[in-house]
């Protein structure tokens, strides 16, 4: 054989060998983990579960306090526009609902990972497994903040009114309160029990929500955490320095000093004193659409600032009202007055009728839990949104037909057939 | 095993299998055949003219002078045949005889048809165009070169070939322009953008700017409008380029080519041609039109009685232009060599902005034996970018001096308040890409008989491009406040290719007359790999530092895609007369891509050519041939979509974590074109005007959509194929040589293209609902809803629905109690995002044999805009609509209130169309008894204007600008326009 005739034997051969001895078309992501990398990575796992029940909350509060009366909109952005003006139709911010409803599921996933891998009953009294189920009571309470409906099975599966949902969260919170007694939690168990106080809270069970409520202690706080990565949007959209999109609304101008170098505060809606709870800035900036003047919450001021979820004083506030609720008025301002004796303002006289009391629990509300989502929650709520925006007799912002909840999740809707798709049939509150 | 050591494997084998297959030089008696090839009107030398003995190997090229020349020609009779472009082919018998030289001439006539032509894309093999049964349009780079600066292969393709768009959407030097064939048909999980190779090469054509990755404060490195790496090619070094406008033509390219390939071909040297040197040089200027809607600022004063900057008089400014090329070829008996140097800069009409890029060629063959030939390619060039700040961007130049309100005007803030961004904090951004590049191949041509050959081509295209972006500290950026930001991300492409073909051509096989052909098989390997890694600093203690260790914060981020694919085909050519061609193909691919549950690929094609003898056709037609093709091709789904995977996230306190990423999908196939093409190429009057009349009717099947689900299943959905998309359109180009004198020619080519999309099913997850249809009142230009078309949707498309359609809230009326417009209760289908009818028209005079003039006008219709850069303006009190309406003092007025209102209400739709003055050039060469004492052979001096004029309604600046990088046609956006573009060039060879 000469060389040329060894020379294509030896390269078909080469050939032959190469193609042969390797799946030549793999190809590997190497920048995700497949299913079976997670099982030696629980703790990232439910890390991950507990950090993405964090997200959102920043936009639930964004949309909410544009819809209700804490912001408006000062920017370029029409969606922002609409929401202000409470122009806004079935389907628009469905996808805090969904977002919570999807990563819900990732929640109970990863959940069944555990057990298969740790065990039942290790997963049962572990820290991961108080973490996931935390999370999935938080998820499935956050899927109704702003929306009228969710569900909280699997599609195919029916949608379930805000209430309905709320009651079963709080049964996931009470599972997660029980992984993390067993597991020498107390951190998460606590955030568990003020997570059911709220669900239970919204859902007009007073009782129940003050059994839980105190028992979460003085000083508790569980925050939404943000990092270098995923930020407060709070303050990357709306807050000075920033974007400026959205702004404090005019009728809290008045109560905000101008100042040039530094923040300053909301003052208090009794005695006109700096507010420490609700930190703001106003320094005759115009907002980016080029003709408001931009009041800015300050509250928040960096990306990494946390957002309050569960914390020992909206605790308080729950016991104030129910105590408020069934007449106990007195009880009521002693706890309003605790509050803001923290930050150091005149207590309140205690209200001799049930507007005052109505009226000083809603502000105090207002200013605890300032930017934390619950001013249209409380709105809602109390059926005050038609007065309220009427009150403004500002013909951008109407009360009258004003929606007071967002919509279900529409792509929830639509690939789920047990929901039905008329939307007139669905829910959309609307004052 | 790894896929590289994979890959080298089979790359070593194939090197091997080449190295064996050494040949024997035989030696033989032979001659020289030489000669000049002219016009036959005006007596001047032709260039680059094909010259080739028929039925042989020996082939070469006529030089500047006209001149070919063909040695080692073994002693017999010949015939030798001469191609061109525009030139009717002539055939003249020459006889060899030992150590002999025959001089053969010709003089050839003009012919607007070239069904001679070789042609080598989307064929096995080269081959003449009247055998081939599709469109396979191709573009002379170099014969325009002579008489018009050309500045990029965008450019080139610019109005010249009916489908193909190549259009200028960004006013940013170095910006990405559009690009794309017949159309869009597809949801945009697979890019419109055709794939290019270069000799062979498949090449990185990304333009999409990749910045947002590593917490930066915002909008990618430059706002979207990323670099157009096909901006990295020298023109001066292209000679050609062929384009495959579809699936028909395109089916050997497999499982990318769906959208179109685009064929680059470099120069080479001639054999047996002393050294040319060609220098080009030019210089000019670029200068954005003078037309954004910002003049009247100057009539109103700020709160200081500042007097407003209009931004037509102080932002736009000439950008310089200039380049040199200096390219050397030629060859001896067995070695040509190509090379060339250039080096361009280019400044931006808004600043900072400019590109400077060097490019080096060097395209070497070897004639080793008689039946072995090897050719180099390398071209390098290296790519430096100030980027422009624009587009949808916070912190772009441009939008936050045209989002200025005047009445805010101080002498701290010029144009206004500014959108959030002072303007000279914009300008102060540095934002550079440096790339570099290296594309080449080594391509082996091993004939072992004169009708069996086969062709190895190996190849890399490696990009490198490295980022910066630097927010200096102590100035006000949205997002960040004066903290400053540095950005550093470098972005990797390579680009494998393997190819290999053989061709056997048969004649008369078994004594059978219709047994004639050529017979075509061969695969190719692709393996591209791409990575991107970013690094962000952010808040510095003080200016000084620019580094991003530097910054209190730091971020760092990477990705990274791999995929490999492997092509097989087989392709016969029934030669059934010698007019009637039957060519017939099936492909086969496999790729990475590809489900694992699904496997390889079929892609067959079929194509017929005839070509109607000349006996049968009446006496004005010259040339009739008939071509009909139907063909598949794919385009591959994401490079990992068919993985479930969970991405890594940082979560809490600077935790790692996990979340659900990709639910994957081990089914998932190509997205497949099915396509018919038919089509006529006439020749009339003595192929005086030729006619290329073209209909293509393609669908696109197995579409990829990412196919939503009910969120509570623990997915929002995943990529799968779904869906009919049908895409018809039709295309003609006409050219004719109007005027044919010594002392004057006049030749004009007329381009039109129409273009239709439809989305025709969207498979078993679509349910039946309704859109609103609304009609236009006349007068009053409110809407009103009409009725409901009843239809099925999915995810938010509707079927019947076109790909492009505008869907959007309109004005329904006016409503005289609360003085505000009334919006219409649902969006609707507006109008249409791409255009439907295209057209042009180019004309070359020469005039007296040594001034050419030249001139395109660009048109097209149909596509209207969503004009949310109109909407803005108005909104942020900062355009001539709402200035134009207000008091001389500034203060609002009622008209001033309902524009306002309106364009709060809901952004308008404005038209598109438009014509445009796209090229205009005056060319003069100077006589050679003057050059010729200078030492300079054809020299020619050029003054030329690009993009110099439109004529449109659009309400907008231009309305080909498009603030996105994408082929898709995005709105025009906060982005300028083209640049008008004037250049004075002398263009020499010696």
């Amino acid at each position: 054989m000469n060389w040329k005739k060894k020379g294509q034997v030896l390269s078909a051969a080469l050939l032959a060998v190469t193609l042969g001895a390797c799946d030549i078309l793999t190809v590997n992501d190497p920048g995700r983990y497949t299913g079976p990398d997670l099982d030696n990575a629980l703790q990232a796992v439910a890390d991950g579960v507990e950090g993405r029940s964090h997200l959102y909350v920043q936009y639930i509060t964004i949309s909410h306090a544009l819809l209700g009366d804490e912001y408006q909109h000062t920017g370029t952005w029409s969606g922002y526009d609409n929401l202000d003006h409470g122009s806004i139709e079935y389907g628009w911010y469905g996808y805090y609902a969904h977002y919570h409803t999807n990563q819900r599921v990732f929640a109970e996933q990863s959940w069944d990972r555990f057990e298969r891998v740790m065990g039942a009953a290790e997963a049962a009294s572990s820290s991961v497994g108080a973490q996931v189920r935390l999370a999935r009571g938080t998820h499935t309470l956050l899927s109704v903040m702003a929306n009228c409906e969710s569900v909280v099975e699997p599609a195919p599966s029916p949608s379930l009114s805000d209430t309905e949902v709320r009651r079963v969260a709080a049964g996931m919170f009470d599972e997660a309160i029980d992984v993390s007694q067993a597991a020498g939690a107390p951190f998460y168990g606590n955030a568990a029990r003020a997570g059911k106080a709220i669900a239970l809270y919204l859902s007009g069970d007073y009782a129940g929500a003050v059994a839980e409520a105190t028992q979460v202690p003085d000083g508790f706080t569980y925050d939404a955490i943000f990092n270098q990565v995923y930020w407060n949007a709070i303050v990357t959209l709306t807050t000075k320095g920033n974007n400026e999109a959205a702004g404090l609304m005019y009728w809290l101008w008045p109560r905000i000093d101008k100042t040039e170098d530094t923040h300053s505060y909301i003052r208090d809606w009794a005695t006109n004193e700096h507010d420490m709870r609700m930190p703001a800035w106003f320094d005759g900036e115009i907002a980016t659409d080029n003709e408001t003047p931009h009041y800015s919450q300050y509250k928040y001021n960096s990306r990494q600032s946390p957002i309050p979820m569960y914390h020992s004083d909206h605790m308080r506030l729950i016991e104030a009202e129910a105590k408020a609720m069934s007449g106990d008025f007195a009880g009521a301002t002693a706890i309003l007055n605790n509050l803001r004796g923290a930050v150091g303002l005149a207590p309140l006289d205690v209200p001799t009728d049930e507007t005052m009391m109505a009226t000083a629990l809603l502000n105090e509300r207002f200013a605890e839990l300032f930017m934390e989502g619950y001013r249209m929650v409380d709105l809602h709520r109390f059926g005050l949104v038609r007065d309220r925006f009427e009150s403004f007799n500002d013909p951008d912002r109407r009360g009258v037909g004003r929606p007071t909840k967002f919509s279900g999740s529409t792509s929830e809707a639509q690939y789920n057939n047990e929901i039905d798709q008329d939307e007139a049939a669905r829910c959309f509150p609307i004052a | 095993m790894s896929n590289r050591y994979c890959l080298s494997g089979v790359i070593a084998a194939l090197v091997l299998a080449l190295s064996a297959a050494g040949a024997t030089n035989l030696a033989a008696q032979t001659g020289t055949v030489t000669g000049v090839v002219t016009d036959a009107t005006t007596g001047q030398p032709l260039n680059d003219a094909a010259i080739s003995l028929v039925d042989t190997d020996h082939s070469g090229l006529t030089n500047i002078s006209g001149r070919y020349a063909l040695n080692n020609v073994p002693v017999g009779v010949y015939t030798v045949k001469v191609v061109i472009i525009g030139y009717a082919t002539q055939e003249k018998e020459v006889t060899v005889t030992p150590t002999s030289t025959q001089q053969v001439d010709f003089e050839l006539d003009i012919s607007a048809i070239a069904l001679d032509e070789i042609v080598a894309t989307g064929t096995a093999g080269e081959v003449e165009r009247r055998k081939v049964g599709v469109s396979l349009p191709s573009v002379k780079v170099d014969d325009i070169a002579e008489t018009l600066p050309v500045d990029g292969v965008g450019q080139v393709l610019e109005g010249r070939i009916p489908g193909v768009r190549s259009i200028g959407t960004n006013g940013s030097v170095g910006g990405g322009r559009e690009l794309r064939i017949r159309g869009v048909d597809t949801f945009g999980y697979t890019s419109v953008r055709p794939v290019v190779y270069i000799d062979g090469v498949r090449v990185d054509t990304n333009k999409a700017d990749w910045g947002w990755m590593a917490g930066v404060t915002c909008c990618f490195f430059s706002g979207g409008a990323g670099e157009d790496r096909l901006s990295d090619l020298n023109p001066e070094e292209i000679d050609r380029i062929e384009v495959l406008k579809g699936p028909a033509a395109a089916t050997l390219f497999g499982s990318e080519a769906a959208a179109g390939v685009i064929q680059i071909f470099t120069k080479r040297g001639r054999s047996n041609t002393p050294s040319t040197f060609t220098l080009n040089t030019g210089v000019g200027m670029n200068r954005l039109r003078a037309n954004l809607p910002t003049t009247l600022r100057p009539n109103f004063r700020g709160p200081d009685g500042f007097v407003p900057w209009d931004p037509n008089e102080t932002l736009i400014e000439n950008g310089l232009v200039n380049n040199y090329d200096l390219s050397a070829s030629g060859g001896g008996e067995d070695v040509t060599y190509f090379v060339s140097a250039g080096l361009s800069y280019e400044e931006g009409s808004i600043k900072p902005n400019d590109q400077t890029r060097g490019n080096i060629r060097v395209n070497l063959n070897w004639t080793a034996s008689e039946n072995l030939s090897i050719g180099l390619t390398s071209g390098y060039v290296r790519n430096k970018i100030w980027a422009l700040q624009t587009g949808n961007n916070w912190l772009g130049i441009y939008t936050n001096a045209l989002l200025s309100n005047p009445l805010n005007a101080t002498e701290e803030e010029p144009y206004g308040g500014g959108l959030d961004v002072n303007v000279a904090n914009s300008q102060a951004i540095k934002t550079f890409s440096d790339a570099d590049r290296w594309t080449g191949s080594v391509k082996l041509n091993y004939n072992p008989m004169p009708n069996f050959t086969h062709r190895f081509t190996f190849g890399l295209d490696a990009v490198n491009d490295q980022k910066t972006r630097h927010l200096p500290w102590g100035r006000y950026y949205t997002y960040l406040g004066e903290r400053g930001e540095k950005n550093i991300g470098y972005r990797s492409a390579r680009k494998f290719t393997s190819d290999f073909l053989s061709s056997y051509d048969y004649d008369n096989m078994f004594g059978m007359d219709f047994l004639t052909g050529s017979l075509s098989f061969g695969g190719q390997g692709y393996w591209d790999v791409g990575s991107n890694s970013m690094a962000t600093g952010q808040g510095y203690a003080a200016d000084g530092v620019t580094t991003v260790r530097g910054a209190s914060e730091t971020i760092g981020d990477e990705s990274f895609v791999e995929e490999i694919n492997i092509g097989f085909f087989l392709q016969n050519r029934f030669d059934l007369t010698d007019d009637l061609f039957l060519t017939a193909a099936v492909r086969a691919d496999g790729n990475s891509a590809f489900g694992d549950n699904y496997g390889f690929q079929i892609y067959p094609k079929a194509d017929v050519a005839y070509n109607i003898p000349q006996a049968v056709l009446p006496e004005m037609v010259s040339s009739l041939k008939f071509r009909a093709a139907v063909g598949m091709a794919g385009k591959a789904p994401g490079a990992f979509a068919k993985f479930q995977t969970f991405f890594p996230i940082t979560v809490l306190d600077d935790k790692p974590g996990v979340a659900p990423a990709g639910a994957g999908n081990q089914d998932i196939e190509p997205e497949n074109k099915r396509e018919i093409e038919t089509g006529l190429d006439v020749g009339l009057m003595n192929n005086k005007i030729g006619m290329e009349l073209t209909y293509y009717d393609a669908r696109t099947i197995n579409a990829l959509f990412y196919l939503p689900k009910a969120p509570s299943t623990g997915t929002y959905g995943r990529v799968e194929n779904c869906c009919i998309w049908l895409n018809r359109g039709f295309e003609s180009a006409v050219t004719a040589s109007l005027v044919e004198s010594a002392s004057l020619r006049w030749n004009m080519n007329l381009t039109y293209e129409w273009n239709y999309n439809r989305l025709h099913d969207l498979g078993e997850a679509a349910i039946d609902d309704s859109v609103a249809m609304y009609t236009k009142d006349p007068e009053t230009g409110f809407w009103q809803f009409s009725h409901w078309r009843h239809t099925r949707q999915l995810s938010g498309w509707f079927e019947g629905e076109s790909i492009g359609n505008l869907w959007s809230f309109a004005h329904e009326g006016w409503d005289p109690e609360t003085r505000r417009h009334i919006r219409t209760e649902r969006p609707f289908n507006l109008g249409l995002r791409f255009p439907t009818h295209m057209g042009s028209v180019n004309n070359v005079f020469q005039i007296m044999g040594d001034m050419t003039v030249r001139f395109q006008l660009r048109a097209e219709t149909g596509a209207d805009m969503l004009n949310v850069d109109r909407g803005y303006g108005v909104r942020q009190l900062a355009y001539d609509e709402y200035l134009g309406a207000l008091n001389p003092d500034g203060s609002a007025t009622p008209a001033s209130d309902s524009i306002l209102d309106y364009h709060r209400t809901s952004y308008p739709v404005d038209s598109r169309a438009h014509i445009r003055l796209q090229e205009v050039s005056l060319a003069y060469t100077i006589p050679e008894s003057v050059s010729g004492r200078l030492g300079l052979q054809r020299t020619t001096v050029m003054l030329s204007g690009y993009n110099l004029h439109w004529w449109d309604d659009c309400n907008c600046q231009d309305p080909n600008s498009s603030y996105h990088a994408t082929d898709f046609t995005s709105i025009p956006f906060l982005s300028p326009g083209s640049p008008r573009k004037v250049q004075f060039s002398v263009r020499t060879r010696f």
